[in-house]
């Protein structure tokens, strides 16, 4: 739940390291020094009577409730178990593992009218929404933990986490909270050490979102929509429980079963299921690790099937039973028809009413006289079907000769970003082990790093979208922030959505360009624009490969990330094939790909030239062919 | 149980996905329960024949082709909207018959045709089934189902576990009328089960652009 409109009285969690945007660093038991002393004194003017307070300073020592579930919050938000017997210098900067900064400024407040400043707007009991604003940039810019090999998360994300586990925790545990007796530190220390790994436990849901069937038509792709709506539910229902979502993937964190029973009733709703992995109950302090997660198996979940369905089968997603005709009773339905048109409707066949029709309905309904499919549907995909058709300009793309519709997928594999960033971290802290700083070895990857990179993720594919806008303005059909339709004339232009991808890879994710997998992938169709949108799909959905291109009927490229580079720059140079010496490789290549490849190292063969040329370009046989049809029509 | 292999080869095939579905007719990447089991037992009049089948990756058997046609109502006098409909070339495909009483194995000869299929009025669908062997499955395999049958029959295949289903329905015809029936909840080819290994995939098939 957001602080917008409740009660300035009431903690605020996200406030609670606020003086980890200066150059003090902590306030309150145990770091008091002489100086935090004197900075309270100089300021005691400004300080607040309120928990919000109480917060700040209680909040590595608590004596009391709030401050006690505050500390608790603290721990599962941080980025690692506090490990002791760090060495090295702090680093008041954030080392994104996937785009290391190159700007390494301590941007914390120092000056005394900074302090002056800060005290105030302490005073005027800010939300944590208005503290954000305020100090966006020095809260991402300042890590959470200062110390070197630990800096790899914002103190932004781990303030926002901890608001969202002080509150789930408050909501799940607080009556037994209130039981507590709070006595001296040490007796706390010990229940609090209870609560966190044995006492308080949660559930962690890793879900997926999908169809049972796939997506047949174009008209229906509603259907992605639905998700995100439907993980948006999700989202407004649980917001301190959902830790992370990317596209039909969630990670929540729920207390009961019936939560999640709620969560796969509402899914099963739209037809869709829940592929899922359900921890058992875990205690907390185990729960922000993801590692465990990936282990774990995936089981469906979905409301009750029936045996047996009565004929007519929805065409759709044939998982229910038809009872509506598409579009004869969406027509009845519609209001704005006249009395007489309606009856006409059911009475004469669809193929023949229009001619019928009065003429002010005839046009309303021009839209529906050219689809003259007639479907049975289930009043599930009938309700998606009338929410209108989605891609109207596929719709009028369809009636032009000779252009190509691409459609484009981007997807992000949680599975191989726990690889990378773990890969990436052990680089990062062998970097540091060279210039002699110690970090215990024990360190894995949390939540708080996933959810920083989520962060980044999405302004990524913001700034993709951004860009493909301006490239192609009208001639694009947003259908979700990560799937695209774009209409285009050649086949070159896919090189251009390329090179968008390729700059702004390298803007947000340079690093993932070295690790051995990449967790970020694009599919790009291009297809002509009445090609079947199920076997589009089937593509998009099922690449493995970083990059994908499919021309329908004439192939595959397949590119790593660490070779777009190159093939974005043999784009931009011009390259030129000659098609005859791919031509021939392709055919050795079919017979015997062990000869093709001698074929390619042979000096003595006369399409050598060429072959030493493509080699460069890390690209398989078939690859190269596709990649040969696209500059061809540049 | 026993059962019966047999390799299927057809020059055309188009095992419709839906009856109908737009002006696009996909076709069946797999040789369903209702399909192989209504052919079959269309041929040998027996009600006890259950079998299902996939079609087998090897190059140059079951290529994708399109035909485009127009069907006519002849009712109305009227062709309707052209429709394009997928089909498959040189198919080569794999057969499992469980041999639940000992006529079963009597009834099917060594090499028998059937038909299958939609469009069979233009040619498509004789298919020639060849006895390869009798067998007894040993080892069981976790995996991805390779084909679709009905949840009810699971057992009859040796399905020992759904670990992870993927559902659908196929068709059941009437009994006593097959022009009607039921649609029946059937598991669909990416299950993850524990199974006999000709059921298991052998791995994700790439598709083609």
């Amino acid at each position: 739940m957001d602080n917008k409109g409740k009660s300035k009285k009431e903690l605020i969690p996200e406030m609670h390291d606020i003086f980890k945007i200066t150059k003090y660093g902590h306030i309150g038991p145990p770091y008091d020094t002489q100086e935090v002393y004197n900075l309270i004194e100089k300021f005691k003017d400004y300080i607040p009577d309120n928990r919000t307070w109480q917060g700040i300073i209680q909040h590595h020592q608590p004596v009391e409730p709030d401050t006690f579930l505050l500390a608790i919050a603290d721990h599962l938000a941080a980025s690692f178990a506090r490990p002791a017997g760090t060495t090295g210098e702090s680093q008041f900067y954030v080392y994104k593992l996937w785009n290391p900064p190159a700007d390494k400024q301590d941007v914390r407040l120092h000056t005394e009218e900074a302090m002056c400043e800060l005290f105030k707007f302490i005073k005027k009991e800010p939300t944590a929404e208005e503290f954000f604003q305020t100090y966006q940039k020095i809260l991402k810019s300042r890590p959470e933990d200062a110390r070197p090999g630990l800096n790899i998360t914002s103190l932004y994300i781990h303030l926002k986490l901890t608001g969202q586990f002080y509150r789930l925790l408050k909501n799940i545990y607080e009556e037994d909270l209130n039981k507590i007796k709070f006595t001296n530190w040490e007796e706390i220390k010990k229940i609090m050490l209870s609560k966190e790994t044995q006492e308080w436990k949660l559930k962690v849901i890793r879900g997926r979102i999908l169809f049972n069937q796939k997506p047949i038509r174009a008209k229906d792709v509603n259907l992605f929509e639905i998700i995100t709506n439907l993980i948006d539910e999700i989202k407004n229902k649980y917001p301190d429980n959902l830790v992370f979502f990317v596209g039909n993937e969630f990670i929540i964190f729920l207390n009961k079963e019936e939560e999640f029973s709620l969560i796969v009733e509402e899914i099963s709703k739209f037809g869709f299921r829940l592929e899922a992995i359900v921890s058992n109950s875990r205690p907390i302090h185990e729960i922000t690790k993801p590692q465990w997660i990936l282990t774990e198996e995936w089981r469906n979940y979905q409301k009750e099937l029936p045996k047996t369905l009565k004929p007519p089968i929805c065409q759709v997603c044939q998982m229910a039973e038809a009872t509506k005709h598409w579009p004869v009773d969406f027509i009845f339905e519609k209001k704005d028809i006249c009395d007489k048109c309606r009856k006409l409707i059911i009475e004469k066949p669809f193929y023949e009413v229009f001619e019928y029709l009065c003429e002010n309905d005839r046009e309303k309904l021009k839209d529906l006289s050219e689809d003259t499919t007639l479907e049975d549907l289930c009043e599930t995909c009938y309700h998606i079907r009338s929410k209108g058709i989605r891609l109207l300009k596929l719709k009028d793309w369809t009636e032009i000769k000779g252009i190509k519709v691409i459609w484009l997928k981007l997807t992000l594999d949680f599975d191989i970003l726990n690889i990378s960033l773990n890969e990436l971290y052990k680089n990062y802290l062998n970097s540091l082990d060279s210039l002699g700083i110690k970090i215990p070895k024990e360190t894995e990857i949390r939540f708080p790093v996933i959810s920083e990179f989520t962060e980044d993720y999405n302004d990524f594919l913001i700034s993709i979208k951004q860009n493909i806008n301006d490239l192609f303005g009208e001639n694009i059909e947003f259908l979700t922030n990560d799937l695209f339709c774009i209409k285009i004339e050649k086949l070159g232009e896919v090189m251009k959505i390329l090179q968008i991808y390729n700059k702004e890879f390298n803007r947000f994710f340079p690093k993932f360009k070295e690790t051995t997998l990449c967790p970020i992938k694009i599919s790009i169709v291009a297809a002509n624009p009445k090609y079947p949108f199920f076997e589009i799909w089937d593509i998009l959905e099922n690449t493995k490969d970083d990059i994908l291109v499919a021309l329908i009927g004439r192939g595959q490229m397949r590119v790593k990330i660490k070779n777009l580079e190159i093939l974005v720059r043999a784009y931009e140079e011009g390259y030129q094939f000659s098609k005859s010496a791919l031509e021939k490789l392709a055919k050795v290549a079919e017979i015997s790909e062990a000869l093709a490849y001698l074929t390619l190292k042979h000096k003595a063969d006369k399409d050598y030239k060429t072959y030493e040329k493509m080699e460069y370009l890390g690209l398989d046989f078939k690859s190269l062919l596709v990649f040969a049809k696209i500059m061809e029509e540049r | 149980m026993r059962f019966i292999e047999y390799d299927l080869f057809a020059e055309m095939l188009c095992m419709g996905e839906r009856e109908k579905a737009g002006i696009f007719k996909p076709c069946c990447r797999t040789i369903r329960y209702s399909q192989i089991t209504g052919a079959l037992r269309h041929k040998f009049n027996n009600k006890n024949l259950h079998a299902v089948g996939y079609l087998v990756k090897e190059n140059g058997f079951n290529q994708i082709d399109y035909l485009i046609y127009s069907p006519r109502n002849r009712f109305v006098k009227i062709s309707k909207v052209p429709l394009q409909v997928e089909f498959l070339r040189n198919v080569k495909g794999k057969i499992f018959i469980p041999i639940v009483e000992n006529e079963i194995a009597a009834l099917l000869p060594s090499e028998f045709e059937i038909l299958m299929g939609a469009m069979l009025s233009k040619g498509f669908g004789l298919c020639k089934l060849c006895k390869v062997k009798e067998f007894e499955p040993k080892k069981l395999k976790r995996g991805f189902l390779n084909t679709r049958l009905p949840e009810k029959y699971k057992e009859l295949f040796g399905i020992r576990n759904v670990i992870k289903p993927v559902y659908g329905y196929l068709f059941e015809p009437d009994e006593q009328n097959p022009l009607t029936g039921n649609y029946i909840l059937s598991l669909f080819e990416g299950s993850e089960v524990i199974a006999p290994d000709f059921l298991i995939e052998d791995k994700k098939e790439e598709k083609n652009g």
